[in-house]
């Protein structure tokens, strides 16, 4: 199957090594060179063999790679939508500018045990410990391929990469050279004019500068009026890199800036008790990196990450502005059987929060305005018997100032047995924790949960029941005990099969515990004076963040990639995820919000070297608990390039209804919209 | 054949004069081209032989003392289109009847454009790192472009040497040449 090339930055080669944990020896591995396929060739990085790399089939981690090639063929623009091709995530849309993205049963707008970087910088989020999906727009044609680990990466990245690590990686600004001008236009969708220019810097360094500005149109409610999420926004960077025969340097810069709509909905205490109220949050941010890499003979290799990350987001819901600088850094060394990797980072963040009408600091947290996170990890992966059997043993030590335990532990062991040249298997078990966050232990928020109505459901008040949460200072970190294995292979030289299964055991798991319910605006119990609701308008709940459930979610993932033909490519591949709620509940978990199966069934014809069809089709399961029906949905895309300077990109998007329903908010719910069937035109001008 | 037997001089004095030097060298990276190579075999049709000796196996020939032996060690057990793989020493003692039907030349073995005038057959399909030499009367150019080997195949040159090159193969490449439909 492809290959992976480690080493660009610490990150990269810390990819490298969960994804190649195996230990054959060099010879065994250049041998291999000779058994890839002429697309694992092209997209092989030439220094990466020279050091360690070695086939994504010989991983001990359940790893797909959605490349360049993948995004362009299908025509694809975002990240969220590159994200839809891969086995094991749930990538749901829940309006114009947000996205619920998770992975083996973990989803939502505030899901929080994914992690996902970007050229080694964390997209995360310290405030909720996810992922702000509408800021992750750089330009499409930036990204040299996305690298998905299903199941815990945490030994070598750290808490929060619990159910899966989602790895961004750029394109080396001397991949290619020249000007693109690049432009789309999508009616229903986002419409977008951007440019790229490459050039040379002195003999042995390149640059790229890229700007981009886009505009999104507002999707629908699900009554059919028009929702209020139309969002733009404006970004630009530049890449530089440069090497010499034992040092790679490499550096980028990029800020963007926009205003994402929102419909937000706010209580009112009449019928139907919610308004909708438009609003528009802004943003804006940069970051610039700086990244050091030497490789010595002997796969010894060293690197280093310097980031300085900026963002700012000024919403209804809260406003946050957060600098954070990082160090990362990492060495590899191999003795006898053995290969090392060890390395450190340190990390602080300074934070200015602004409280909103729904969101307060408490103010023990209103006045942290720094935090600081240090880390150590030593992997060493055992060569058993050369290339067949191989032990990786690895731990990470991560003091963070929000686990009340003082240093978290993260272990794995991962072995891995190729009983043929043609077929693998590996088996897993790691710890991997989702570390507490400011939403977690600092903040109190009203309306996490739309208001029930009158003598509704669990509300036996007359009056509207409104629910507040209460931040808990003592929430713990949520623990992922995780046990995974796979099979992949090939049944012959045109067809190759990738199987996973996996077993999360979580403790201490995030939960809403029942509080006291007040009457409102006069704040006395009704435990207190029961008749305090006649003089009411409506009545607040309290709960509050606890660590009481716990809970197996069980599942697996299988994929088949075919060439039934020279100009024919074909994957398929399904995931089932299903959550077994645990015991001794005294406070109720958040509920499964994930669709328990998924499938996707994914073509690329190629008609000769200037056209190209690519069509995606998915299967995506009902969510229970959200009243969404199972659906099919697809895109197609046309790949037209009549000149060696002009492409054109031609497609239709959710081909299969006017309009989809993919999700609804979980926690403070903003209306739900639906996602439109688009149609667009792309064009691409090379010189 | 005068504009083969030109693009041939002028590779040779480029590549003679030094002016053109492959910036990375090592055995990983000559395995790496090989495999690149043994890969492209497999996507080529070439035409049919009268010549019995020639169907017998498939003749891939190496310019370059490393690259031939990695070659050797590492192709020759292989089978190109169900034919075994003989590897043939380009620097060896020259034989008479020299049948190559895919020719490996190696930058760093110096005079590719003396190898390809003198001593290559007209149908065999070339394959070198020497930079330029798709422009120069080459088929298939190695490239190294940012970290990743790059193909440039010269489309004109496959027509005139009677090959067929499958799309999947093109798809991958840049092309160039009269009919690559570059400017």
């Amino acid at each position: 199957m492809l290959r992976t090339k480690p080493g660009r930055s610490a990150i990269a080669a810390a990819v490298a090594l969960v994804l190649c944990a195996t230990g054959s020896p060099a010879q065994a591995q250049n041998d291999d060179l000779f058994d890839m396929s002429l697309e694992e060739l092209v997209n092989l990085s030439v220094t990466s063999v020279s050091r360690k790399s070695e086939p994504l089939a010989d991983t001990t981690s359940a790893v797909f790679v959605i490349t360049r090639e993948d995004i362009e063929r299908q025509g694809i623009r975002s990240i969220p939508d590159a994200l839809r091709l891969a086995p094991g995530l749930s990538v749901l849309q829940i309006d114009a500018n947000k996205w619920a993205i998770g992975a083996r049963g973990e989803s939502g707008r505030f899901a929080n045990k994914l992690l996902v970087l970007m050229d080694g910088r964390t997209l995360y989020t310290p405030s909720f410990s996810g992922v702000f999906w509408d800021v992750q727009s750089t330009l499409i044609e930036e990204i040299e391929r996305i690298e998905v680990i299903r199941g815990p990466g945490a030994t070598v990245w750290g808490s929060n990469a619990t159910n899966g690590v989602i790895n961004i990686i750029t394109r080396q600004p001397d991949a290619d050279a020249g000007t693109s001008i690049l432009a789309g236009i999508d009616p229903e969708g986002s419409s977008f004019a951007a440019g790229q220019y490459s050039g040379a810097m002195g003999g042995s360094g390149a640059y790229r500068v890229f700007a981009k500005y886009h505009s999104a149109n507002a999707n629908r409610f699900v009554d059919g009026g028009e929702a209020f999420d139309d969002w733009d926004l404006w970004r630009g960077g530049v890449r530089a890199q440069w090497r010499n025969d034992r040092d790679e340097w490499s550096g980028s810069v990029e800020g963007y800036g926009g205003d994402m709509g929102e419909s937000d909905v706010l209580f009112v205490p009449a019928p139907p008790y919610f308004s909708i109220a438009p609003n528009d949050a802004s943003v804006s941010g940069g970051f610039a990196t700086l990244r050091w890499n030497r490789a010595r003979d002997g796969g010894t290799s060293s690197a280093a990450d310097l980031i300085i990350d900026y963002t700012d987001r000024d919403a209804a819901l809260y406003s946050e502005t957060r600098t954070t600088l990082s160090f990362d850094g990492r060495h590899q060394w191999s003795r006898g059987a053995h290969e090392f990797i060890a390395g450190g980072q340190v990390r602080k963040n300074y934070y200015d929060f602004k409280n909103s009408a729904r969101v307060s600091f408490v103010e023990d947290f209103m006045n942290i305005d720094e935090d600081l996170l240090v880390a150590v990890f030593l992997q060493d992966e055992i060569t058993l018997k050369p290339d067949a059997v191989s032990l990786t043993l690895g731990v990470k030590l991560e003091r963070n100032e929000f686990s009340p335990r003082s240093v978290e532990f993260m272990p794995t062991a991962r072995l891995l047995w190729k009983p043929a040249d043609d077929m693998s298997l590996w088996a897993g078990a790691a710890r991997a924790v989702r570390t507490p966050s400011f939403a977690d232990q600092g903040t109190e928020s009203l309306d996490v949960l739309p208001a029930r109505p009158p003598l509704t459901g669990p509300n036996p008040f007359p009056i509207p029941l409104r629910t507040a949460s209460i931040s808990n200072p003592d929430f713990e970190s949520e623990v992922l005990a995780a046990y995974e294995a796979g099979l992949r292979g090939r049944f012959s030289d045109t067809m190759s099969y990738d199987v996973s299964v996996y077993v999360f055991d979580y403790e201490n798991l995030r939960t809403f515990a029942g509080g006291d319910t007040v009457c409102q605006p006069s704040g006395v119990s009704v435990l207190v004076n029961p008749l305090c609701i006649l003089s009411s308008t409506s009545a607040t709940t309290e709960v509050q963040f606890t660590n009481e459930a716990s809970s197996r979610t069980w599942g697996g993932e299988v994929q088949v990639d075919w060439l039934p033909m020279e100009a024919l490519r074909v994957i398929a591949h399904a995931s089932f995820a299903k959550q077994d709620l645990g015991r001794g509940l005294s406070g109720s978990a958040v509920p499964f919000q994930y669709p328990e199966w998924q499938a996707q069934l994914r073509a690329e014809y190629r008609y000769g070297p200037k056209l190209s069809l690519a069509a995606a089709f998915r299967y995506v399961d009902e969510i229970e608990v959200q009243d969404i029906d199972d659906y099919w949905q697809g895109n197609v895309n046309l790949r037209w390039q009549p000149t060696e300077n002009w492409v054109l990109y031609l497609g239709v998007r959710n081909l299969f209804d006017d309009a989809t329903l993919e999700y609804t908010s979980e926690l403070f719910e903003s209306l739900p919209t639906e996602i439109e069937r688009s149609a667009y035109l792309n064009l691409r001008y090379d010189f | 054949m005068t504009s083969r037997r030109t693009a041939h001089l002028l590779l040779g004095l480029l590549i003679g004069a030094g002016l053109i030097a492959p910036a990375f060298a090592s055995d990983v990276e000559d395995e790496l081209k090989l495999a690149f190579t043994y890969n492209i075999a497999r996507f080529v049709t070439w035409p049919e032989h009268t010549d019995e000796e020639q169907t017998e196996a498939f003749h891939l020939c190496v310019l370059g003392k490393t690259p031939f032996r990695i070659a050797n060690e590492n192709l020759g057990r292989r089978r190109v289109a169900d034919l075994p793989i003989e590897v043939i020493d380009l620097l060896g003692p020259p034989s008479k009847n020299l049948h190559c039907d895919l020719a490996y030349l190696s930058a760093d073995a110096g005079d590719i454009g003396d190898v390809i005038e003198l001593r290559l057959p007209e149908t065999a399909l070339t394959v070198s790192d020497a930079p330029g030499f798709a422009n120069a009367g080459g088929i298939i150019e190695l490239t190294r472009r940012n970290d990743r080997i790059a193909m440039r195949i010269n489309v004109s040159n496959v027509r005139r040497a009677g090959l067929s090159i499958s799309s999947q193969l093109l798809s991958l490449a840049t092309l160039v040449g009269d009919e690559s439909g570059a400017n």
